[in-house]
């Protein structure tokens, strides 16, 4: 078995290990001669998140077949964490048994963690198509979610050829947040159909500050009453993270 | 002199004597107000016999409310102040009590008040009511019967007290029994033994065994269909929704007006609280009912090795005059998820058939419920592909 892939920074897994944290507690990366990649819902199935980390992100990849490398989430998250702010990370299995975590920041730590079982099904994508699309700078979006969250547990969307307004209400009061089509905010937009959702805002602020933290912007996607899709990029490395989000029925 | 259960009706009024001899089934009841100085002692009936029934709630499935409120009148309560941390001290009183609750059957006790005893009418709702109490000026035990189990781990002082409840619940010695154990001061590490007032170690007990049970559930297949139970009892309608989900758990009582909770109002008073998977961080509001239909349902699931979302709901009545504790609660909901449920394919179906048992209103019942609204407005992922 050969499988090995080296980057030479840990921002990168830092976020995967804590995107991956907010949805399951065993995650199994399926690995290719293509890249990496990472799929599963949270429990409740609300939520699904989708990485695609191809081998040419990597400064170094090999993979001579394909393979489901399982691990528990909050181990591989604190492992990664040890590699500081700086580093590279170099990831490694020789056989089903172990995976091997080779950080190097001044000097040299192994660390070998079982692989374990996956127990988990696969999570087909959703078949959508999406009539908003829009592009925003990651701080603009978490702060927007942040605003909303003050008053209300639920966001409502809200796109039309003008803009797109972000709506909260909850027996405390009402928030909104509006995004001229002028707004400099607002990098890209693009409405085919007016659309209106409603989203969970807890999933959408862990998200977004999970995913957030190595994503210079994060484009949007949703269509009236459907699921939202939000891309983020995995720094410059070329790798991306699809987050989606089962709308909710809006109260009257 | 020997009763048989039908003269267990006397009731304790009849009782003038400083001197009461008789078998405590057995019984202790630990007080709450003054703690850590708190006032607690042994309950028994003025008269010998077998008399486990008065304080073993587990055996009242199936009697009235009239013969609950005798059982539970006809039993004194000595009380005596002490700070909790004589739990490890000990002294003749503790020790006592501390053999009592271990006791396989009831125990002959010659009990002498400094009055005469006095009823109390106070029903906090969640422990159950007694007869007429005093202080205890000394009291005698006859030799005891130990129950083997809760023996062992009084004596197993190097056993966190989270384990030694889940050890004898496994061991199947009864809820109330681990509750006295609890209480008096019998479990735990050694330098960890505290009195517990009676109606915290009820929840303590009912929380402790259903987190270990809820623990493995999570890692069984969820049912396939949507559930419901029914159960009426003792002029309580309970409805249990079991859903084909992940653990989640919710439990939500509505008291009629003219019942305890709710004596002045002109319409059903709702309460009801809510955890989701990874379980809950703070208190329920609602009070004891709450873990105490918690350990009822992951019981009934993992007895079957599966695992489901749950809610429980209950209409309280006005037939149901004087609250007789969480234990009523329990061993209904127990009683409940033992029966044959109806099934369905979808929640909205299940709710239908479920409204039709109850009588407060769909609407009432949906907005006071988090679970209903969440898996009725929240849509899923799967629903798209």
């Amino acid at each position: 078995m050969v499988f090995i892939a080296k980057t030479t920074t840990p921002n990168e897994w830092k976020v995967i290990a804590n995107t991956i944290s907010t949805v399951v507690e065993e995650a199994t990366f399926e690995a290719t001669v293509e890249g990496l990649s990472f799929r599963a819902m949270d429990p409740s199935h609300v939520a699904l998140v989708d990485l695609n980390w191809p081998n040419a992100a990597f400064d170094q990849y090999e993979c001579d077949k394909q393979y489901k490398l399982t691990v528990r989430v909050d181990e591989f998250a604190k492992l990664i964490k040890r590699a500081g702010s700086k580093g590279s990370i170099e990831i490694s299995a020789e056989d089903d048994d172990y995976l091997t975590l080779k950080l190097q920041n001044g000097y040299k730590k192994e660390f070998k963690i079982h692989l374990i079982e996956s127990s988990s099904e696969a999570s087909p994508i959703p078949k959508l198509s999406f009539n908003t699309k829009v592009t925003l700078k990651e701080e603009s979006l978490e702060d927007i979610f942040n605003d909303i969250n003050v008053l209300a547990d639920h966001i409502i969307i809200e796109s039309t050829q003008e803009g797109i307004t972000f709506l909260g209400k909850s027996d405390a009061g009402q928030a909104s947040v509006t995004l001229e089509k002028s707004s400099e905010h607002l990098l890209a937009m693009e409405v085919k159909e007016n659309s209106r959702a409603t989203y969970s805002l807890q999933y959408l602020v862990n998200m977004v500050k999970a995913a957030g933290a190595a994503s210079e912007n994060i484009t949007a996607e949703f269509s009236n009453k459907m699921p939202l899709r939000l891309e983020f990029q995995l720094g410059d490395s070329g790798g991306r993270i699809h987050f989606y989000l089962a709308p909710r029925i809006e109260e009257r | 002199m020997r009763k048989t259960d039908d003269q267990i009706r006397v009731t304790a009024n009849s009782t003038n004597s400083q001197l009461v001899n008789g078998s405590t089934p057995p019984g202790l009841f630990v007080g709450r107000y003054g703690y850590p100085n708190i006032q607690l002692g042994p309950v028994l009936p003025p008269y010998y016999g077998d008399t486990e029934i008065l304080d073993t709630p587990e055996l009242w499935l199936g009697k009235s409310l009239d013969e609950i409120i005798n059982y539970r009148h006809s039993l004194i309560h000595g009380n005596m102040r002490i700070n909790v941390s004589n739990a490890i001290k000990g002294g003749r009183f503790i020790e006592t009590l501390q053999e009592l609750a271990m006791a396989a059957k009831p125990v002959d006790l010659e009990v002498r008040l400094s009055i005469k005893p006095k009823q109390q009418t106070s029903f906090d709702g969640d422990t159950l009511p007694f007869g007429p109490s005093a202080p205890l000026e000394s009291f005698k035990s006859s030799n005891t019967t130990v129950d083997r189990r809760i023996e062992k781990a009084y004596y197993d002082k190097d056993l966190k007290t989270k384990n030694a409840i889940i050890s004898l619940y496994e061991n199947n010695v009864l809820i109330s029994r681990i509750q006295k154990a609890l209480s008096i001061g019998n479990l735990g590490m050694a330098n960890s033994r505290k009195i517990v007032p009676t109606r915290w170690s009820i929840t303590a007990v009912d929380d402790t065994i259903s987190l270990d049970l809820i623990e493995k559930i999570k890692q069984y297949p969820t049912i396939n269909e949507f559930r419901v139970y029914h159960l009426r009892n003792l002029d309580n309608i309970y409805v249990a929704i079991l859903l084909p989900h992940l653990w989640e758990f919710e439990w939500i009582e509505a008291w009629f007006p003219k019942t305890k909770w709710n004596q002045e109002g002109h319409q059903p008073s709702v309460i009801g609280d809510h955890e989701g998977y990874s379980g809950r961080k703070t208190y329920a509001s609602v009070g004891g009912c709450y873990y105490s239909t918690r350990l009822s349902t992951a019981e009934a699931l993992n007895r079957e090795k599966r695992q489901a979302g749950a809610l429980l709901l209950r209409e309280i009545h006005p037939g149901y005059s004087v609250p007789v504790g969480v234990w009523n609660v329990r061993e209904s909901t127990r009683e409940q998820l033992r029966h044959r449920p109806a099934t369905f394919d979808n929640l909205p179906e299940a709710l239908d058939y479920s409204f039709s048992k109850l009588t407060i209103r769909r609407e009432r019942w949906i907005s006071n419920s988090s679970l209903i609204k969440e898996n009725l407005l929240q849509k899923r992922i799967t629903d798209f592909s």
